[in-house]
C-alpha cells in the first residue's frame, strides 16, 4: 500500500525529516508518536503534498506508483485522505456543497458516474451518524463556527464521505473533551477495514486506547528511532520520550 | 474643496454645448452645474483625490451626450423581485407599487412639495457630480413612504453609433420617517467599439428612524468607464445600510459621501469589488460624523487579477461636537496575480475624545495552506481559488438583506471569477 524509504525532507532549508522508513500494508494501522518538533507533522503534510516542503532524499511508493510526483488533488483521488490539525473555514461554502464536489472529483477520477444531489444527501446522511453530526452542522459553511471538536468531526465525516484507502490524521486527538474522543474513535473505527490503510500521528498514548494500532513507530529528531506494537504506546505513556531524547537525536 | 487643476480635455469642450432652453428645477441644477464645471473643472492627476485614477481615460475623451429619445432597451440583467424602472424610460407605464412615487422632470409636469428637499442639492461640491448637473438629460426624484417594495433603477450603458456616448443620470431619492426601504441600483455597460461614460449621481435622503438598504451595483466592462457620486444624508436614528458592488470596467468610480447630521444615525458600508485586467476600480469613501451617538462600520472587500488596479481611499471625519462616535473602517484586499495593484487608503480625523475608532487595511494573497486543504479533498487548484475567492467575498454576500440582491451579486461575482455554473451548485440545499 505505502511504502516509505529513506525519506528527508526540509523547510526553509530545515533539515526535519532525516530518513525514514516505514511500511503499511493494506488493512494496517500505524500509529507515529513523538515529541513535539520530531517531524510527525511534516510526515503527514509531505505525503499529503503540502506545498512548501522540499524532498531531500528518499522514496514514497503508493500502490505501486511514485506518491511525491502527484498534485495533492491527484493524490486525494487515488485515495490518501489527510485528516487536518487545524481545518479550514470556508464561509459562504456548505458543508454538503464542498463534500459533494469532493466526492464527485474522486468518483469521475476512479471512472465512477457522479453523484447527484439526492443520492449524496443520503450518503452523507448516512456518514453524518458515525460521527454524530447533526443536519444543522451538515449543511453550515464548512468549518465556520464549528467548535474545535465539531471540526474534528467533521474532519472524519469527509474521511468517511471520500473513502479513502490511506487515511493520514494528523493530530486528530488535539483540543478534544473525553466524549468528543470517543465519538471521533469510533468515526475512525467503523471505517477500518481489509483495505484500509491508516497512518495516526499523535502526541499522546490518549488516542490510541480508543483506536488500537497495529504498529507504533517512535519519530524523534526526525528518525524513527523505535518500533513495535500497541503496547509500546503504553511504555511510551509511562515513560515519556526522554530516553530518546538523551540519544542526542533532538531535532534541530 | 481643493482647487482643481483645470482641464481643458477634450471632454469639457464638448459638455459645455447647451441644451435647449428649459425652466424648471432641471434647468437650475444644469445652471448650477455649469457654473461649477467653469470654476472648478475636471480634476486630473494632479489632484490628491484623482492621483492613481487613470481620469485621462475620462477628460481626453469627447464623450457625446446619448441622443435624447434613444428607447430604453431592455435589460436582461435585473434583480427579480423588484418593482423595476430602466432611468430613461416612460414613467406613464410603469406601476412600481404602493409607497413609491417618482417624479420625472422630463415627463413629471410641476414638481410635487415633497421634491422640494430634493432639489436643494446635498450632493458635495465635486467635479463629477459638476458634470452631472450640467449635462443631466433628466432628473428622478422618488419618494419612499409607508411599506414600500423594493425598488430597482437600472441604468443601462449608453448607446453608442461608435462615437464615445455618454450618460448622466440623477436620481434623488426621499425615505420618510419611519419607513424601512430598499432600493437597488444597477448601472450596466453596453456592448460597444468606441468608450462609453456612465456619470450618475445619487442623492439619498433617510427621514428619523427610518432604514435604507440601499445596493448599488456596477457592471462594467472594457470600454466603459463609470463615475457615481453617491450622498446620502441622515436623520435623527436612521439607518442606512449601504452596499457597493463593483464588478470590473476600465474605470469604475465611486464617491460615497455619508453624513450623519443627526443623532443616533447609523451605517453600514459593505463595499465589493473586483479589477480583472485591463480594468481599474476605485472607491472614496467619506463619512461624517457630524452629530454625537452616531455609529458607522465599514468593510470593503476586493479583488484585482491580471494587470487590474484597485483603489480605496476611505475617511471618517469625527467633528469636535460628535461625542460618543462609534466608527470601524477595514479594506482587505486579495491580488490574485503577480502585476495586480492595489492601493488602500484608510484614515480617521478625530476632533473628539469621547470616540471608539478602528480603522485598517490588509493586502494579501489566498493562502497556499488554504488552498492545499482544498486540493486535498480532491478539488483542482482553479476550482480551489474560486472557492476560496467566494469564501473571502461572503461577507459582504451575508449582509446584503433583500434576498434577490443577495443572489444577484453572487452569481455575478461568479460569472466575475470564470465559474457562473457555481452559482446553482453553492446554492443548493
Amino acid at each position: 500500500m505505502l511504502k516509505i524509504e529513506e525519506l528527508s525532507a526540509s523547510v526553509d532549508g530545515k533539515s526535519i525529516l532525516k530518513g525514514i522508513n516505514l511500511d503499511i500494508k493494506a488493512g494496517e494501522v500505524h500509529a507515529v508518536m513523538g515529541p513535539n518538533g520530531s517531524g510527525k507533522s511534516t510526515l503527514a503534510s509531505v505525503l499529503a503534498g503540502k506545498p512548501g516542503y522540499k524532498i531531500t532524499s528518499g522514496t514514497v511508493t503508493y500502490e505501486g506508483k511514485n506518491l511525491l510526483e502527484m498534485a495533492p488533488e491527484i493524490r486525494a483521488r487515488e485515495g490518501v485522505f489527510l485528516g487536518f490539525q487545524y481545518p479550514v473555514e470556508l464561509p459562504g461554502v456548505s458543508n454538503l456543497y464542498f463534500l459533494k464536489a469532493a466526492v464527485n472529483a474522486i468518483r469521475k477520477h476512479r471512472g465512477l458516474s457522479e453523484y447527484d444531489a439526492v443520492d449524496f444527501m443520503a450518503l452523507a446522511k448516512e456518514k453524518a451518524k458515525l460521527v454524530e453530526l447533526s443536519d444543522a452542522l451538515t449543511q453550515r459553511p464548512v468549518n465556520v463556527g464549528f467548535s474545535g471538536g465539531e471540526k474534528k468531526r467533521n474532519e472524519i465525516f469527509q474521511m468517511a464521505l471520500l473513502a479513502p484507502k490511506l487515511a493520514i490524521l494528523d493530530e486528530t486527538d488535539s483540543g478534544l473533551d473525553i466524549d468528543a474522543l470517543r465519538i471521533v474513535a469510533n468515526g475512525v473505527n467503523a471505517q477500518r477495514g481489509p483495505q484500509v490503510s491508516m497512518l495516526l500521528i499523535t502526541h499522546y498514548q490518549r488516542l490510541l486506547e480508543y483506536i488500537q494500532p497495529d504498529y507504533v513507530h517512535v519519530l524523534v529528531g526526525g528518525k524513527i528511532v523505535k518500533s513495535g506494537t500497541h503496547t509500546l504506546a503504553q511504555d511510551l505513556e509511562a515513560r515519556g520520550y526522554a530516553e530518546f531524547l538523551g540519544a542526542g537525536a533532538l531535532a534541530p | 474643496m481643493t482647487e482643481l487643476s483645470l482641464q481643458k480635455g477634450a471632454l469639457l469642450a464638448e459638455s459645455l454645448a447647451h441644451f435647449e432652453p428649459i425652466s424648471g428645477p432641471l434647468a437650475e441644477l444644469r445652471q448650477a452645474g455649469q457654473a461649477q464645471l467653469k470654476q472648478h473643472g475636471l480634476p486630473g492627476p494632479r489632484d490628491e483625490a484623482w492621483r492613481f485614477t487613470q481620469v485621462r481615460s475620462v477628460t481626453d475623451v469627447a464623450f457625446r451626450r446619448e441622443p435624447a429619445g434613444v428607447a430604453a432597451r431592455a435589460v436582461q440583467l435585473q434583480v427579480s423581485d423588484t418593482a423595476t424602472l430602466v432611468f430613461g424610460s416612460d414613467l406613464a407605464s410603469a406601476k412600481p407599487g404602493p409607497g413609491i412615487e417618482v417624479w420625472s422632470s422630463r415627463t413629471g409636469g410641476e414638481p410635487p412639495p415633497w421634491t422640494k428637499i430634493a432639489l436643494s442639492s446635498q450632493t458635495p461640491i465635486a467635479p463629477f457630480a459638476a458634470l452631472n448637473g450640467s449635462e443631466a438629460e433628466e432628473l428622478w426624484c422618488i419618494r419612499l413612504s409607508g411599506s414600500p417594495g423594493p425598488l430597482q433603477i437600472i441604468y443601462p450603458g449608453p448607446t453608442s453609433s461608435g462615437e464615445p456616448t455618454m450618460k448622466n443620470p440623477r436620481v434623488h431619492v426621499r425615505v420618510e420617517e419611519g419607513t424601512r426601504a430598499t432600493f437597488v441600483e444597477l448601472t450596466t455597460a453596453s456592448e460597444s467599439l468606441a468608450p462609453t461614460l456612465t456619470n450618475s449621481v445619487s442623492e439619498v435622503f433617510v427621514g428619523k428612524n427610518a432604514t435604507l438598504e440601499h445596493v448599488r451595483i456596477s457592471l462594467g466592462n472594457l470600454k466603459s468607464r463609470q463615475i457615481s457620486t453617491v450622498s446620502a444624508k441622515l436623520l435623527r436614528n436612521s439607518s442606512y445600510l449601504s452596499r457597493v458592488v463593483t464588478l470590473g470596467g476600465a474605470l469604475t468610480r465611486t464617491d460615497l459621501t455619508i453624513s450623519m447630521s443627526e443623532k443616533g444615525a447609523q451605517a453600514e458600508l459593505d463595499g465589493l469589488y473586483f479589477a480583472a485586467d485591463g480594468e481599474q476600480v476605485d472607491h472614496h469613501t467619506v463619512v461624517e460624523h457630524a452629530q454625537g451617538h452616531c455609529q458607522s462600520v465599514q468593510k470593503y472587500k476586493g479583488f484585482a487579477s491580471g494587470n487590474g488596479q484597485a483603489i480605496f481611499d476611505g475617511i471618517v471625519r469625527v467633528h469636535p461636537g460628535a461625542s460618543g462616535t462609534v466608527a470601524h473602517q477595514s479594506n482587505r484586499n486579495v491580488l490574485l496575480s503577480e502585476e495586480a495593484v492595489v492601493h488602500t487608503k484608510p484614515h480617521l480625523e478625530i476632533e473628539n475624545d469621547d470616540v471608539v475608532c478602528t480603522h485598517g487595511a490588509t493586502v494579501g494573497r489566498l493562502r497556499l495552506e488554504e488552498q492545499f486543504y482544498l486540493q486535498s479533498r480532491g478539488i483542482d487548484p482553479d476550482t480551489a481559488r474560486t472557492l476560496l475567492s467566494y469564501a473571502f467575498a461572503s461577507e459582504v454576500f451575508d449582509a446584503i438583506i433583500h434576498p434577490a440582491a443577495r443572489d444577484f451579486v453572487r452569481r455575478e461575482f461568479l460569472s466575475k471569477l470564470g465559474s457562473p455554473a457555481l452559482f446553482a451548485e453553492l446554492l443548493a440545499p
